[in-house]
């Protein structure tokens, strides 16, 4: 395997409780660093993906074998005109390129980090920006287009049709995606050669045990439980998990509990107060446990790239119980044979009874999962992924 | 597709269960077991349901409908494990009975003014699809 020098720009780094696309580049550089590539991170100081405010000081630091360049965050105008154009291009109205721009402008940037890029371009085989839908991706791939990929953690959603990032695709030299259908995607939308796109993802690791036991004496759970992690909001669907919960609950009157684990608010209705548990933010050791002892990881988000919670729970030994309308997470459960899937509540509802009435087909189902987690996404085949993708875009 | 992603548990296939699922919810509807309870509520929160600026609209008036009841009550308090779980649930509760004697008067106030908001702006949504209903009515 050749070795490399490699630099991710992400707009935060080594943040607890970031998202996804933040805990795949922070994982897949520090596996790239172990073996035998020379690997940077360039981010800007920020924690907080609100404000984008400098939280950590300039500077370089060496975290896990990663060289990590912190710069500061530019001034932002996220005011009204950025306000009322993210409202528009979230609702899939049109806007024009000039307003596209505009919008783009009041996202994170920061000039010290471009300059970096313009500064250290021949000293890096390749620049890999993650995820696609912000500044530091749109106007750091700009430039040296010629040393850019893009993991792009794309989703299906009305910022996805951006002329502005229709462009930005076409000029960089790949794009690394996390999954088949997600690519799949890339190349509908963008009408991408196939030559210039991968898939990659990122490894995971079983936990060296598993306590389902220890979970449910910490909640006093004693019967099954369906389990969410992940950040809790309108765009992950949790409202919609925590009514259909409030259905099956009214309709069929049974111990079935729901834990729901992760940031952000989620509203639990009073009469579900014993029914429903949040847990917030809680350490990974108990996340773990939670999967291991639950009686499914339900993931009813529609917009996933990858679902990290889903191949973690595998892992753990629960099965999936998903959302039909999510291309990526119905697709790793048709291939693994590893989840159910549910398009509207009726089908939620009976997902959930034949889970229960089927004595074994919650350890077959995470079986089949747990063999597709170390097959295709075990560190291994992904590294090797990211070499062979490496290799085809000329890096 | 790909055939590095050909992967499968021995004995299970999701695809006929599926099929079997289905075909048990259609059973399920034609017996009239799901017409007992009301799915209004969800079909409401179905963000696919939502194809034009009409039914954006009235899909907002729906969750403003269902969210403006803030709820104010107590709400049970777990631990997160480790060593410090139990005294943590502890203090959060006394923090909570606490905070309550002062937030109390500031949330009962938000609702209420979440509730007048709420109710003027389905009026005033009532008041419009009105006027232009007969205003098409005249110019028809």
């Amino acid at each position: 395997m050749r070795t490399r020098k490699i630099a991710f720009v992400v707009p935060r780094y080594g943040v607890e409780s970031a998202g996804g696309a933040e805990a795949l580049v922070q994982s897949v550089a520090e596996r790239l660093a172990a073996a035998g590539n020379s690997v940077s991170v360039l981010t800007t100081c920020a924690r907080d993906h609100f404000t984008w405010a400098n939280h950590f000081r300039p500077g370089r630091e060496a975290l896990n074998g990663v060289e990590v360049c912190r710069f500061p965050t530019d001034p932002r105008d996220a005011g009204g005109e950025f306000c009322a154009l993210q409202e528009r291009i979230a609702r899939g109205m049109p806007i024009s390129r000039d307003e596209e721009e505009t919008w783009i402008r009041g996202s994170v940037h920061s000039r010290p980090l471009y300059d970096s890029i313009a500064a250290r371009r021949d000293e890096f085989d390749c620049f890999i920006f993650i995820p696609y839908l912000f500044g530091t991706t749109w106007a750091g791939s700009a430039v040296a287009p010629e040393k850019s990929l893009i993991i792009p953690c794309l989703h299906d959603e009305p910022y996805a049709r951006l002329t502005l990032f229709r462009e930005m695709f076409s000029q960089v030299r790949g794009l690394i995606f996390n999954s088949e259908p997600e690519r799949a995607l890339g190349v509908s939308l963008f009408g991408l050669a196939s030559e210039k796109s991968a898939v990659a993802g990122m490894g995971f690791v079983a936990m060296d045990q598993y306590r389902p036991e220890r979970f449910r004496k910490k909640l006093g759970i004693k019967g099954p439980f369906i389990m969410y992690a992940g950040r809790r909001e309108q765009g992950k669907n949790t409202p919609l998990l925590v009514e259909y919960f409030r259905a099956f609950i009214n309709q069929h009157r049974n111990e079935l509990k729901l834990v729901l684990l992760g940031t952000g608010e989620v509203m639990i209705p009073q009469e579900l107060s014993r029914d429903a548990l949040d847990l917030g933010y809680v350490s990974e050791e108990l996340k773990h446990d939670g999967y291991a002892a639950s009686l499914a990881l339900c993931q009813p988000s529609t917009n996933e790239s990858l679902s990290i919670v889903l191949m973690e729970a595998w892992l753990a030994g629960a099965p999936g119980l998903v959302h039909a309308d999510c291309a990526v997470t119905s697709f790793h459960c048709v291939q693994a044979n590893g989840g159910l899937l549910f398009r509207d509540y009726c089908e939620f509802a009976e997902c959930i009874l034949y889970l229960m009435e089927k004595h074994g087909l919650r350890e077959r189902l995470a079986a089949g999962g747990r063999r597709y987690v170390e097959t295709e996404y075990s560190w291994g085949a992904v590294i090797k992924r990211y070499d062979e993708a490496f290799d085809r875009f000329g890096v | 597709m790909n055939e590095l992603f050909q992967i499968g548990a021995d004995g299970v296939d999701v695809k006929k269960i599926m099929q079997e699922i289905e075909a048990r919810v259609a059973r399920k509807k034609a017996a009239g077991v799901y017409d007992k309870y009301d799915l209004s509520r969800i079909a409401a929160m179905e963000l696919s349901n939502v194809k034009s600026e009409a039914d954006f609209l009235d899909y907002s008036l729906k969750v403003i409908q269902q969210t403006w009841d803030i709820d104010i009550g107590d709400f049970p308090i777990y631990s997160k494990g480790g060593v410090l779980g139990a005294p943590a649930v502890w203090l959060k509760k006394i923090v909570w009975k606490l905070l309550k004697f002062y937030t109390y008067r500031l949330f009962s106030q938000q609702k209420e003014f979440n509730c007048q908001v709420a109710n003027a702006i389905c009026s005033l949504k009532a008041k419009v699809d009105a006027e232009i209903a007969a205003l098409k009515k005249t110019s028809e």
